[in-house]
């Protein structure tokens, strides 16, 4: 990744991709312990369980995985003294469409990750955990088993750890090629080797009834590293570092038609879209002007160039006031967004410019759903077919007249209709789509 | 031992259906050690031959009469499946597989059925795909049924039961890839592969080059979408890609 190998822009702040892009910096855990590593899990081991989750929960830090759910309440849910055995998870099967982050540091830099999650462990009282790796990610998932092998060797992971009395062991699994997988209760079916179909919630929720039954804590690659960071940098100055309820830095990905795209560090809400875009990107290709963002990855209501948003913002005296928001003054955190009637969900951000048909971008996400939906749901599996079919045919140029509304129809039947998230997943983008760029699909439409 | 799986010919159908007299065929009875219980058992491979068709049509069939739609397909299929020669998988297991697999079950402390995965994964990097001995063999470790393991290998599109090319290629097709030309890539790989561009884009068993060594298939997003187009070559991830560079890729991999 080129814009990697670059100094950070101004606007970034790498913490998590601090070491992962350090010139020199090695993924053994030589090159970890002489930069400071394991010595967070060290200071967590010192604390009281109940002590580290509070410090979770008053760093802000939001889950990174896309749903973005604050990762201390989850944690919270976990009763420590049950009696159950508890387990935790890291879902590192990345496959949200213009999300590329997770790669990064678990081929760079995996101890973070291991330290990350070795606190929350202790914190949860879990004596195993399983690093989930999509298989698309060969080479993580062989650097992260070494660097597991390496801080066992080390005392970090397995009996006793640091002479704390508390035994850990932890495992990479690999996934095979589901993008279902990265919703939590179908990764946990996925771990106890079935299909992963996920689970309906209530009553499975995997802080109740997750890997086998069990209490069980999913997070994301980048949730877990940034555990660390909190205990490094102290809960206080990371929360300060990003606006209220959303603390701390995120990666934002871009991608699509700008001059650098890539993964930029950035404090949330540190940015808005425009910076964004044509600051720490570089702007558009020469000659092409912006047409649509989707801004949290493909999932994410798009967005269209030009339009304008009414946010409600603390006024002066306290009060509430609206303001008209331009598309690129939008604040890149997770409340602007969903003021706007997006989200950002994974940070991954996908740009197009105006030589971009959007019907034959909206088909090619919905082949993507098409192709993923794990056909448990009847709506999902039959409905996102024939949205697939029905754009299909339309870039074709065999579109007819009632096609849009028939789209619409069908994504407005998924979306809250189905066991998971990827009904709303999947409709979202052909519902947004057609609202905001209508004229399109009525040109294909004829 | 009756029903050889997928290469089997539509008369030895039949005489599965004879032998197994007044046993259901999808009794939950353990898998036995033995030919007996094996050849019962193994009645549950004949969905597998329905699952050359795409994955997702494949799951919409469960909706109707299974011994219909079944019997159906495993005629139909087998007419077009290629006769299954040489011996099976499940009778060449080196014992560095025999180790590693032992190794693998023992990070589920839990669950055995958990291993089903990596044990899966395991089998085919070593063998290139799963066979039918291969998925009787591991439900056998894992003391399953093989519906469970078989039913993985149909679901989860990064196994195969046929072979792909020695060198694999999996073009990333999802919206990033796709704007910076993703399509053209794939087209291209196909073209210097000497493999037809219009011959079907994803599913588990892709296109492959008419001497063995290539395989050229469109995969759903690989994850860096930053540095589009990208290819997974085997093992290796490729950034960057462009149409012209494509046949350079292949002869570093020939």
């Amino acid at each position: 990744m080129k814009s990697l190998l670059l100094p950070p822009h101004p606007k970034e702040r790498r913490i998590v991709f601090k070491n992962a892009w350090t010139q020199g910096y090695t993924p053994d855990i030589d090159c970890y312990e002489k930069n400071g590593g394991y010595a967070e899990l060290k200071k967590a081991l010192g604390m009281k369980p109940e002590a580290i989750i509070d410090e979770v929960k008053k760093a802000n830090l939001r889950g990174r995985g896309g749903a973005g759910f604050p990762c201390g309440v989850k944690w919270g849910f976990i009763k420590r003294d049950d009696g159950k055995p508890h387990y935790i998870t890291c879902n590192a099967d990345e496959s949200e469409p213009g999300t590329f982050k997770d790669r990064y540091i678990l081929h760079n830099d995996p101890h973070q990750l291991i330290e990350g999650m070795a606190i929350a462990a202790f914190a949860l009282n879990v004596n195993l955990a399983y690093i989930y790796i999509r298989c698309e990610f060969p080479k993580a998932a062989g650097i992260v088993t070494k660097a597991i092998e390496e801080a066992r060797a080390k005392g970090f992971l397995g009996k006793n750890i640091m002479g704390s009395g508390f035994d850990i062991d932890m495992y990479v699994h690999q996934g095979a090629g589901a993008y279902i997988c990265g919703e939590e209760t179908s990764l946990i079916e996925s771990l106890e080797g079935k299909r992963p179909y996920p689970r309906i919630k209530p009553p499975y929720f995997p802080a109740v009834l997750g890997l086998y039954m069990s209490p069980t804590i999913v997070n994301n690659v980048e949730t877990f590293c940034h555990v660390k960071q909190i205990f490094k940098i102290g809960s206080d100055e990371y929360a300060k570092m990003g606006t209220a309820g959303d603390g701390g830095t995120r990666v934002m990905c871009v991608s699509g038609d700008v001059m650098r795209p890539g993964p930029y560090e950035i404090p949330a809400g540190g940015v808005t879209l425009g910076e964004l875009i044509n600051d720490v990107c570089g702007g558009m290709k020469p000659g092409r002007k912006l047409k649509a963002i989707i801004p949290g990855g493909s999932s994410s209501k798009i967005l269209r160039a030009g339009e304008t948003f009414k946010i409600k913002e603390k006024g002066p005296d306290g009060e509430m006031i609206e303001k008209e928001v331009p598309l690129l003054d939008l604040v890149m955190d997770a409340a602007s967004l969903a003021a706007a009637g997006t989200m950002i969900g994974s940070g991954g951000v996908i740009v197009m410019d105006d030589s971009r048909n959007m019907l034959w971008a909206l088909n090619n996400l919905n082949t993507f759903y098409a192709h993923e939906s794990c056909g448990q749901c009847t709506p999902c599996r039959e409905g996102v077919l024939w949205i697939d079919k029905m754009t299909t045919r339309m870039v074709n140029g065999e579109g007819i007249s009632q096609d849009p509304a028939t789209l619409k129809n069908v994504a407005d039947n998924i979306a809250g209709r189905t066991v998971c998230a990827f009904g709303e997943a999947a409709s979202w983008p052909v519902q947004s789509f057609l609202q905001k760029f209508p004229e399109e699909f009525e040109v294909a439409a004829k | 031992m009756v029903v050889k799986g997928l290469g089997g010919p539509l008369g030895e159908d039949t005489g599965f259906l004879d032998e197994s007299g007044g046993e259901e065929s999808h009794s939950f009875k353990k898998v036995g050690k033995e030919s007996e219980a094996g050849s019962h058992t193994l009645g549950n491979h004949r969905p597998s031959s329905c699952t050359r068709s795409p994955s997702l049509s494949d799951l919409r069939i469960s909706c109707f009469p299974r011994k219909l739609v079944f019997d159906f397909l495993y005629a139909f299929m087998h007419t077009h499946a290629a006769p299954s020669t040489g011996p099976k998988q499940a009778e060449l297991i080196p014992a560095d597989l025999l180790s590693k697999i032992d190794e693998a079950v023992t990070h589920y402390p839990v669950s055995k059925r958990s291993a089903s995965l990596p044990l899966l994964h395991l089998w085919q990097n070593h063998f290139g795909f799963v066979d039918d001995s291969g998925v009787d063999w591991i439900a056998n470790r894992l003391e399953l049924q093989p519906i469970n393991i078989l039913e993985l290998v149909t679901f989860y599109p990064w196994f195969r039961q046929q072979a792909a090319g020695n060198v694999c290629i999996r073009v990333c097709r999802t919206l990033s890839c796709a704007l910076a030309g993703s399509y053209e890539v794939r087209d291209a790989f196909c073209k210097a592969a000497g493999i037809d561009p219009k011959a079907p884009t994803h599913g588990h068993t892709p296109p492959v080059s008419a001497d063995g060594k290539f395989s050229v298939e469109f995969v759903e997003c690989l994850a860096s979408c930053g540095s589009a187009p990208v290819a997974l070559v085997n093992d290796d991830l490729l950034e960057d890609i462009t149409p012209e560079g494509t046949a350079v890729i292949l002869s570093q991999y020939n």
